[in-house]
């Protein structure tokens, strides 16, 4: 045991919190380093937490916010349905419900209960998203999903480990539901494998503390982090803040889907109210709870102090109102697998969006906004194996006060990685063309938004391919903030073998939707193009310093054209590098002071 | 707060959800009911109740569209 004495010494309370975050992270290292799928060991789309009895987080990691917010209510809201006496040791419990808090159908939780010398101390868990899972498109992202039963297989709250054994009967279920058995083996047997690491950690810190003493440390670790993020949102001015934005289509009709959002804040609490949102969409774009409240709470943390321990305490201060029925918490039986990629985003934008006005340097311009979601499968040529896999590309994001956006990430919803270029020529059938940030495609700005990206993927023969996708951001463009630009949008594109030019889906495969649609089939030859959108401008380009667009011009992310017509500033070549031109610079900027409109970047 | 706590007792066969009159939280197990006037709200806990009273209807009225499940 440990000569430590008093819980809530500030050391004692800091070496304790950090134990508890490793904890979690090993976890994360556990299943990226042992699960089978492209999305745990590349793109990192899991997160891990570690829960006292009472269902209060103690602990999480820094992975994904997607599942971060929803993890909070899963576990709690599962331990509450089933009753702590229900639980025995050796239990590992699984669900993906998307009405149960969980994020949206692929992704699942489990959750294992913590015993220490008999009695049960707490629970370990993880939310992660398994890749393939059913449904009526390879890839479980079914874009024309009108019901959740065709978004794959559904697992209400049930134990897939009883007493350390398997449940055989569950197992067989699930693995003749997914496309990919093998795979969800492997993927499951990561999840659950973090849960034992987790459970052999805690034992020892157990060990070293005794239970009352981590007890009493958690408790107050809670009220800590509640306290800190009390001072933070009392920081902020006093007021009600609204903003809108719009999903294009979602999927099933063209209908466009309204979120809307008014921050509350008074005093030291802070009201998100969702309830002027649209009602439910027939298509796939409907959040869960789990996502709207992900979403809250990931935009909050974005300004508020990112050294705040990110347990249940620092939660209590947000009040979420989310009306059921409603596009911001999809009633059964609706559908929600892009609530997760897709409407999390935008939700984060809208509320960094409404919270400009109140503490305008802490926000961000909106970022691209979509997960770009790629899905595809088919007999791999080499293996004669079914194969599936879930990509996902990094656009940009938004300008800020003080810098400008990052080029090429994943959406803030996902702190994922991208998959390398080896990884998928090594994996799938297909052949890279290039891969490259894509010029002038971040919205101008005193601080300019982050660049997207291209991918041009070719199929290589004998292969055929069943794609899928769900992209956002085709029409309406990343926006700008206190005069910054506008970003490029998004595009899914197919050149047929034979064809000169790249042209959409909906063109070509005539589905309803450009951006989401599922099973069009491709073959040796065929050529698709991902192009992520770019980060919105924060501040007028005109007061950009010259240094930097030079900068950005020399290095192509921008042309010399959006340096004139954006920024107005006028370079020439001399012995073939870029020179400002001082005086046709001055002239084109006060030219351009008086012009009110400013345009958009493409 | 003028509610009292119930507990929902489902069949084992029930998948349903029950979801707060307010936030839209599922309701697991405990629901803390309020009856007033001839309506019956079904909440996740007390500070529901609380921003319901405080913040719901003095903002949007008990006419408005709500989140009553």
């Amino acid at each position: 045991m440990t000569s430590a004495t008093d819980p809530t010494d500030l050391t004692t309370l800091s070496v304790i919190h950090n134990h508890l975050v490793n904890i979690c992270r090993e976890m994360g290292t556990a299943m990226m380093r042992t699960a089978y799928s492209p999305i745990f060991n590349e793109g990192l789309d899991f997160s891990c937490v570690l829960f006292n009895r009472d269902g209060e987080m103690i602990a999480q990691a820094e992975f994904c916010p997607a599942q971060l917010g929803a993890i909070l209510y899963t576990v709690k809201w599962s331990i509450a349905e089933l009753g702590l006496d229900s639980f025995e040791e050796g239990d590992v419990v699984i669900h993906n419900d998307p009405y149960r808090g969980g994020c949206h159908m692929p992704e699942h939780m489990v959750l294992k209960p913590i015993f220490y010398e008999g009695e049960l101390f707490g629970f370990a868990a993880n939310i992660g998203h398994v890749a393939e899972i059913g449904g009526m498109a390879p890839g479980s992202f079914a874009a024309t999903a009108t019901d959740v039963f065709q978004e794959g297989l559904r697992l209400p709250l049930v134990k897939i480990m009883r007493r350390g054994e398997y449940v055989h009967d569950l197992w067989k279920l699930v693995l003749a539901n997914h496309r990919t058995p093998r795979n969800t083996w492997g993927d499951f047997h990561a999840m659950i494998g973090s849960l034992h690491i987790a459970e052999r950690r805690v034992h020892r810190l157990l060990d070293k503390y005794g239970v009352a003493f981590i007890n009493a440390a958690c408790r107050e670790l809670m009220n800590h982090a509640e306290r800190w993020m009390r001072e933070e949102i009392r920081r902020m001015p006093d007021g009600e803040y609204a903003f809108e934005d719009v999903m294009e289509d979602d999927g099933a009709t063209e209908n466009p889907t309204h979120f809307r959002v008014t921050m509350v804040i008074r005093g030291d609490e802070i009201i998100a109210d969702w309830s002027r949102s649209d009602p439910q969409a027939r298509g796939i774009v409907n959040a869960t709870f789990g996502v709207t409240a992900s979403a809250t709470y990931n935009a909050i943390f974005h300004v508020t102090d990112k050294n705040i321990p990110h347990n249940s305490g620092c939660y209590r201060p947000i009040k979420i109102i989310a009306p059921p029925g409603t596009c911001v918490n999809v009633r059964y039986p609706g559908p929600s697998v892009a609530g997760n990629t897709e409407s999390h985003p935008r939700m984060v934008d809208l509320i960094l969006g409404a919270l400009a006005e109140a503490v305008p340097e802490r926000v961000a311009a909106a970022e691209g906004g979509t997960s770009c979601n790629f899905l595809f499968g088919g007999v791999h040529p080499d293996t004669n194996q079914y194969y599936v896999n879930y990509h996902f590309e990094g656009g940009g994001w938004g300008g800020r006060a003080f810098a400008d956006g990052n080029s090429a990430l994943i959406v803030p919803n996902g702190n994922c990685r991208n998959t390398p270029v080896e990884v998928f020529e090594t994996r799938y059938p297909f052949l890279t063309q290039w891969y490259r940030l894509v010029q002038d495609s971040c919205g101008p700005g005193t601080h300019r938004g982050g660049l997207g990206t291209q991918r041009v993927i070719e199929v290589l023969p004998p292969a055929e391919i069943t794609v899928s996708a769900v992209f956002e951001r085709m029409k309406v463009s990343p926006w700008g903030l206190f005069g910054g630009g506008c970003a490029n949008n998004s595009a899914i594109l197919i050149k047929k073998r034979g064809d000169t030019t790249f042209r959409t889906f909906k063109e070509v495969y005539h589905t309803t939707s450009p951006a989401k649609f599922v099973n069009c089939v491709v073959s040796a030859g065929d050529q698709i193009l991902l192009e992520a959108p770019g980060g919105g401008g924060y501040g007028d380009p005109t007061q950009r310093s010259t240094e930097a667009v030079l900068r950005d011009i020399t290095q192509g992310f921008i042309s010399a054209d959006a340096g004139r017509e954006l920024y107005g500033v006028v370079t020439r070549r001399v012995d073939g590098r870029h020179e400002v031109d001082v005086d046709a610079t001055a002239a084109q900027r006060a030219k351009m002071s008086s012009t009110a409109a400013l345009p958009a970047a493409r | 707060m003028a509610g009292h706590w119930e507990q929902r007792n489902t069949d084992w066969w029930d998948t349903t959800v029950l979801n707060c009159s307010l936030c839209g939280q599922m309701i697991p197990r405990d629901i803390w009911v309020v009856e007033a006037a001839s309506e019956t709200r079904l909440f996740c806990g007390p500070d529901c109740e609380r921003l319901y009273l405080e913040y719901w209807l003095p903002k949007y009225g008990a006419s408005q569209r709500d989140a009553s499940p």
